[in-house]
């Protein structure tokens, strides 16, 4: 602010010195920032599915505890994790919210290193404590849904998020797929649609069980879990996209079996 | 707050300013304004990436710079780094997309200088080059300057085409409004809280600082209005 007070009240020549003292300055923080990094080791770079985010936090700050790397994690929806690695963006760990997209990478021969799968994912549904008065069956809930009382209900995008396309299948399943179909409310990852459910802009949300375990959402909403043969079983499987060393210890690291505690207090269940 | 994207965007909307901004004056200096076809084009294509969606804007970049095009291909092959998903990737996509922010006023303070001026520096005998240094760029400092406040400005809001083109990478890309987008996703609202007001008070001194500087004092005769 001082800088740009100086320059509306002073000469011209000010005006030159402050610009490049700026132009000296910015490149050279530039260059500094490039060179740090470049000289010690180089935290993994992960994508990570939004599902995973509750227990990958606490997973991420145990590695950072024992060895001081903080990895850099990404999350979002596995579709778009998928086209980014197709564009050729350079990532580490690829942590998909099913195992179609990865099969997809090796089949175009993207991915030549090991994949596993590492947890297996519930959906639920999660329910507005302003139109809920209580704990209800899901028969009930189908004719909620179709009513005037529910006008919003939020599932991520079926063609981006494995959750999405696991939440449609449900929905589709039902009878009053027509009326429903209208109302549904599409999030560009699992994440943002907890965050309409939080924000209590919908009143029903299509979610996993990780994400319905914030303690704000189990607040403000009831959560109904949905019956597994409704919908296709989501395994969810990770990748090694580089040869990086750190990254491979970190993928190990992720999937070590003391973490399993960790994944079913989020709601997972570990493959053994 | 987090301090790292804050950090980041700085460095991304400074270099942005100081790339851009010679670029601008370059721009005024040399390609006036005139009632010529190509003229118009060119004006054209420095107000296009106002109009046009960041998305387009991001697709292009992406198609044009990814790792499957020629030139992404032969990029990763010369520097072994690729343009998508890196910091000189979201720095070009600044770069055009802020074009308009930079060059616009630019060119409008120098079309202000009346043609009197100039004729008659040229009578005096100075060059082109000297009249830039001594007569244009000093009567358009404060076209100039609102121009670099604009675009440091604009930089720091910038969000869709960061966001295809960057990829959210902290650190690397994740600026303060990708880092916004992100806390809120994760249900963290006082963290999105706290770095959207920034923004807002930021941009909010910027534009009164631009107000301020457009109510200039003196004429370009030096006469005070």
């Amino acid at each position: 602010m001082y800088l740009f007070f100086c320059l509306t009240h002073t000469l011209r020549k000010q005006f030159y010195v402050a610009s490049c003292f700026l132009g000296l300055l910015l490149p050279l923080e530039f260059l500094n920032a490039q060179i740090l990094n470049d000289s010690k080791v180089n935290p993994p770079i992960v994508l990570a599915a939004a599902s995973v985010r509750p227990a990958l936090e606490e997973i991420s700050s145990n590695y950072e505890r024992i060895t001081h790397l903080h990895p850099k994690i990404i999350y979002g929806s596995s579709g778009n994790f998928y086209q980014q690695i197709i564009n050729g963006g350079k990532f580490d760990i690829f942590m998909s919210a099913d195992e179609h997209l990865i099969h997809q990478l090796q089949e175009k021969k993207i991915l030549k290193n090991d994949s596993n799968v590492y947890v297996q994912g519930k959906l639920v549904f999660w329910l507005s404590k302003r139109i809920f008065s209580e704990q209800i069956e899901l028969e009930t809930l189908q004719i909620f849904l179709k009513s005037k009382r529910v006008n919003k209900i939020a599932i991520a995008n079926p063609s981006l998020a494995p959750y999405g396309k696991a939440a449609e299948q449900v929905l589709r399943k039902w009878q009053y797929w027509p009326e429903i179909s209208k109302k549904i409310i599409m999030g560009e990852n699992i994440g943002q649609v907890a965050q309409f459910a939080m924000s209590g802009s919908v009143q029903v949300a299509v979610l996993p069980v990780s994400l319905t375990m914030h303690p704000e959402m189990q607040k403000i909403g009831f959560v109904l879990p949905i019956p597994e043969e409704l919908y296709e079983p989501i395994f969810q499987k990770m990748a090694l996209l580089s040869n990086d060393k750190v990254a491979k210890d970190f993928y190990q690291f992720i999937l070590d079996k003391q973490n399993k505690k960790i994944w079913e207090k989020h709601g997972f269940t570990v493959p053994n | 707050m987090d301090l790292q994207a804050l950090y980041l965007s700085l460095q991304l909307a400074g270099l942005t300013v100081i790339i851009l901004i010679p670029l601008g004056i370059f721009v005024a200096h040399f390609f006036p304004m005139k009632n010529t076809l190509g003229s118009f084009a060119k004006e054209a294509i420095i107000t296009l990436p106002l109009v046009l969606p960041p998305t387009v804007l991001g697709y292009y970049l992406l198609v044009g710079f990814g790792g499957n095009s020629w030139f992404g291909h032969w990029f990763e092959m010369m520097t072994g780094q690729t343009l998508v998903f890196s910091f000189l990737g979201i720095l070009i996509a600044s770069l055009i997309f802020n074009i308009p922010f930079a060059l616009m006023p630019i060119q409008r303070a120098f079309e202000a200088i009346p043609q009197d001026l100039k004729d008659a520096s040229s009578t005096c005998g100075l060059p082109p080059w000297q009249r830039l240094f001594k007569i244009e760029i000093p009567l358009s400092n404060k076209g100039i300057l609102s121009a670099a406040v604009m675009t440091f400005t604009h930089t720091l809001g910038e969000f869709g085409v960061v966001l295809m083109m960057g990829g959210n990478i902290p650190g690397q890309t994740r600026t303060l409004s990708i880092s916004i987008y992100d806390s809120v996703q994760a249900l963290d609202m006082q963290g999105a809280g706290v770095m959207s007001m920034f923004l807002l008070v930021f941009s909010f001194v910027a534009l009164i600082f631009t107000q301020r500087l457009s109510l200039s004092a003196r004429d370009f005769q030096g006469n005070l209005r």
